[in-house]
C-alpha cells in the first residue's frame, strides 16, 4: 500500500516538475529598463522567438511595451510587456488594422533601445536647462501623424506649458528638435539651449478667466437678453462691439471685439444662474472683423421672434426652440441676422429673420 | 390578419431550430417571437427601415408608421419583452417617397437564412472563430458603392482577436461584398 502511495507521489511530483516548470522558462526583464537596454531587448527577442518588425515601443522606468508585425506575415500583430524584475508574459493579439502606419517598422534585430534611452536622458535635461516644470519619464518608438519620421519621439513642455518634440532616427544618426510656438512649429537648438547659450522666448501665459457671480434665480434666456446685455454694456461704458450672440434656454454666450484692430476677442458665458465667465482669446484668421450693435437689428423684437418661432414650421409646431444666433453673414459679412433652430423629437427645423426683422425663411431641416 | 400572421410564423418558425448548431457561437435573439409580438401590436403590413441585432442578441427594429407614413418608431426587444416606440429623429427630416422607397415588407425577409448566412460570412472571411459584432439589414449600395441599386442588404460585422471584417448578402443569401481588415 504505501509503496502503492510512493508511487503515486512521485508520479505527480514528476507531472508537477514537467507543468510547472513552464513559467519559470518565460525570461526576465531587467530591473532597470533603461538603462539595462540590451538585457530588455534579449528578452523580449526570447520572448517573441521568431524574426519580427517592431512597429511601436513605450519605454519608461515602470515598463517597456512593444508591439510587433510577424516579418512573413504583416497582419500578425501582437503587443509584449516588460515590467522590472518580471517574467515576460506571452504576447496579446492585436487587430490587423489597428496600427496607424503599418510600413513603418524595424526589425528587432536590429532595434536599439539604448538609443530611446539616450534621447529620453537628453530631453529630462533640456527641461532642466529650460526650467521647465515638466520632467520627461517617457520614450515612444513610432511615427508622426504623417507617418513620415518614423523614430523615438520624447515631448518636453517649455515654461508657457508649449510642448517641444525631441527626435531621434532608430540608427541614432538624425537628431531633431522642434517646439510648436503659437501655431507653427519652429525649430530648436538643444545644443545651445543645455550649453547656455541660447534661450527660449515663451510666450506670455494666457489671461486668467474672469468669473462673476450671478443673482442666483434661475434664467430663460429664451424669454430674452435685454437684461443682460445692458449689464455687459455697463460694464464695457458703452455699446459692445458684438461678433456673436447665442442664446440657449440655460446659457447666453456673447463674443465682442474686445481690440481696435479685432484681433482680440472677450467671450461672455453665462450660467443658467446668471453668472459670468469671461475670457479674452485670439480672434479667429477667418473673422471678417466687423462689428455690430444691438442697435444693428431687431434686437427689440428678439422675444416675440423666439416664441413664435416653432409655428412657422407647421410639421414642427409643438416643437420648441433649441438655440438662437445673432452673427454676420460667414460668407459676405453681411448685415447681422437672426437664426431661430427649433426642433422636436423627430426633426430639426431653422427659421431665419434678417436685420429688419423681414422672416426670410421657415423651414425643416 | 390571423393568416397574415400565420404565414409570416410559419416563415419564422425554423429560425430556432436552424440557430441551434450555432447557438454557441452567437446567441441568436427569438425573432418569431419578437416579430409576432410586433405584428399584433402594430397589425399588417408591418414596413421595415432597419433592422439590427447586437453582439448579445439584442434587437432593434425601425418601422415606418402607417398611419404617418413620414414618421419612423423604434421597436427595441431585449429578454422577451418589446419597447414602447421610440421615435427616430432624422439629421435631414425624410421625404414620405424617401421612406416608402427605402423601407423593406417584413414579408419578403427571410429570417430562416440568418444562422447559414452567419456560416457563410466567417468562411468568406476565413475566419472560422470570429464572434459576431452586430448584424444589420437595411437597403443600401452594396459595398458603400454608388451603384444605384439601393436593394436589401444583410451586413454581418465579426470580428476576431486579430481581424475585423463584414460580408453583405442580399436577401436570398448571395455574398455582395466581403472586407477584412
Amino acid at each position: 500500500m504505501s509503496t502503492k502511495t510512493d508511487w503515486l507521489f512521485a508520479a505527480l511530483l514528476g507531472w508537477c516538475g514537467c507543468a510547472c516548470a513552464a513559467p519559470d522558462d518565460a525570461p526576465i526583464a531587467p530591473a532597470q529598463l533603461l538603462t539595462d537596454t540590451a538585457a530588455l531587448k534579449a528578452a523580449f527577442a526570447t520572448r517573441i522567438g521568431r524574426a519580427v518588425n517592431v512597429v511601436e515601443v513605450q519605454l519608461n522606468p515602470y515598463s517597456a511595451t512593444l508591439v510587433a508585425q510577424d516579418a512573413r506575415d504583416r497582419s500578425t500583430i501582437d503587443k509584449y510587456e516588460a515590467l522590472p524584475g518580471k517574467p515576460l508574459a506571452e504576447g496579446e493579439p492585436q487587430k490587423a488594422g489597428s496600427l496607424h502606419c503599418p510600413k513603418k517598422s524595424i526589425a528587432l534585430a536590429d532595434l536599439d533601445f539604448a538609443t530611446g534611452a539616450r534621447l529620453l536622458t537628453r530631453a529630462q535635461e533640456l527641461a532642466k536647462a529650460i526650467g521647465s516644470t515638466d520632467k520627461p519619464i517617457a520614450v515612444s518608438l513610432d511615427s508622426d501623424p504623417f507617418c513620415e519620421s518614423f523614430g523615438w519621439h520624447v515631448y518636453v513642455k517649455d515654461r508657457g506649458d508649449e510642448p517641444i518634440e525631441l527626435f531621434a532616427s532608430t540608427d541614432g544618426k538624425i537628431s531633431k528638435a522642434q517646439r510648436l510656438h503659437g501655431e507653427r512649429w519652429e525649430k530648436v537648438d538643444v545644443d545651445a539651449l543645455l550649453a547656455g547659450k541660447a534661450a527660449l522666448v515663451t510666450a506670455p501665459p494666457p489671461p486668467q478667466a474672469q468669473t462673476i457671480a450671478g443673482d442666483g434665480r434661475k434664467h430663460d434666456y429664451l424669454r430674452g437678453v435685454a437684461d443682460e446685455l445692458a449689464r455687459l454694456e455697463a460694464q464695457a461704458g458703452g455699446p459692445l462691439a458684438l461678433q456673436h450672440i447665442g442664446i440657449f434656454e440655460d446659457s447666453l454666450h456673447v463674443d465682442a471685439y474686445a481690440s481696435k484692430d479685432r484681433r482680440r476677442m472677450r467671450t461672455y458665458n453665462f450660467d443658467a444662474q446668471g453668472a459670468i465667465r469671461s475670457e479674452e482669446k485670439e480672434t479667429s484668421d477667418a473673422d471678417c472683423r466687423k462689428p455690430f450693435t444691438t442697435r444693428d437689428f431687431v434686437f427689440d423684437r428678439l422675444p416675440e421672434m423666439i416664441a413664435g418661432a416653432p409655428g412657422l414650421i407647421p410639421p414642427l409646431a409643438r416643437g420648441w426652440v433649441h438655440s438662437v444666433h445673432i452673427q454676420r453673414g460667414i460668407v459676405d459679412c453681411d448685415a447681422p441676422y437672426i437664426s431661430i433652430d427649433v426642433e422636436d423629437d423627430r426633426a430639426n427645423g431653422n427659421v431665419e429673420y434678417d436685420a429688419r426683422g423681414k422672416l426670410r425663411r421657415a423651414e425643416v431641416k | 390578419m390571423r393568416r397574415w400572421v400565420c404565414v409570416l410564423l410559419l416563415l419564422l418558425s425554423s429560425l430556432a431550430s436552424a440557430a441551434e448548431p450555432a447557438a454557441a457561437d452567437y446567441r441568436w435573439p427569438n425573432l418569431t417571437d419578437f416579430l409576432s409580438q410586433l405584428i399584433h401590436k402594430l397589425g399588417p403590413p408591418v414596413k421595415v427601415y432597419k433592422l439590427k441585432l447586437d453582439s448579445s442578441g439584442g434587437v432593434d427594429l425601425w418601422v415606418q408608421d402607417q398611419g404617418r407614413r413620414d414618421l419612423i418608431d423604434s421597436y427595441e426587444y431585449e429578454h422577451g419583452k418589446i419597447s414602447a416606440p421610440i421615435p427616430i429623429k432624422f439629421d435631414h427630416y425624410p421625404t414620405i417617397e424617401t421612406l416608402d422607397r427605402h423601407v423593406i415588407e417584413l414579408t419578403t425577409i427571410d429570417f430562416q437564412r440568418l444562422p447559414g448566412m452567419l456560416a457563410s460570412a466567417r468562411e468568406a472571411l476565413n475566419l472560422p472563430d470570429a464572434r459576431v459584432s452586430g448584424i444589420e439589414l437595411q437597403r443600401g449600395e452594396p459595398g458603400g458603392k454608388p451603384r444605384y441599386s439601393n436593394i436589401p442588404i444583410w451586413t454581418f460585422r465579426m470580428d476576431s482577436a486579430r481581424h475585423d471584417g463584414s460580408v453583405q448578402f442580399d436577401l436570398a443569401g448571395q455574398v455582395l461584398h466581403v472586407d477584412k481588415d
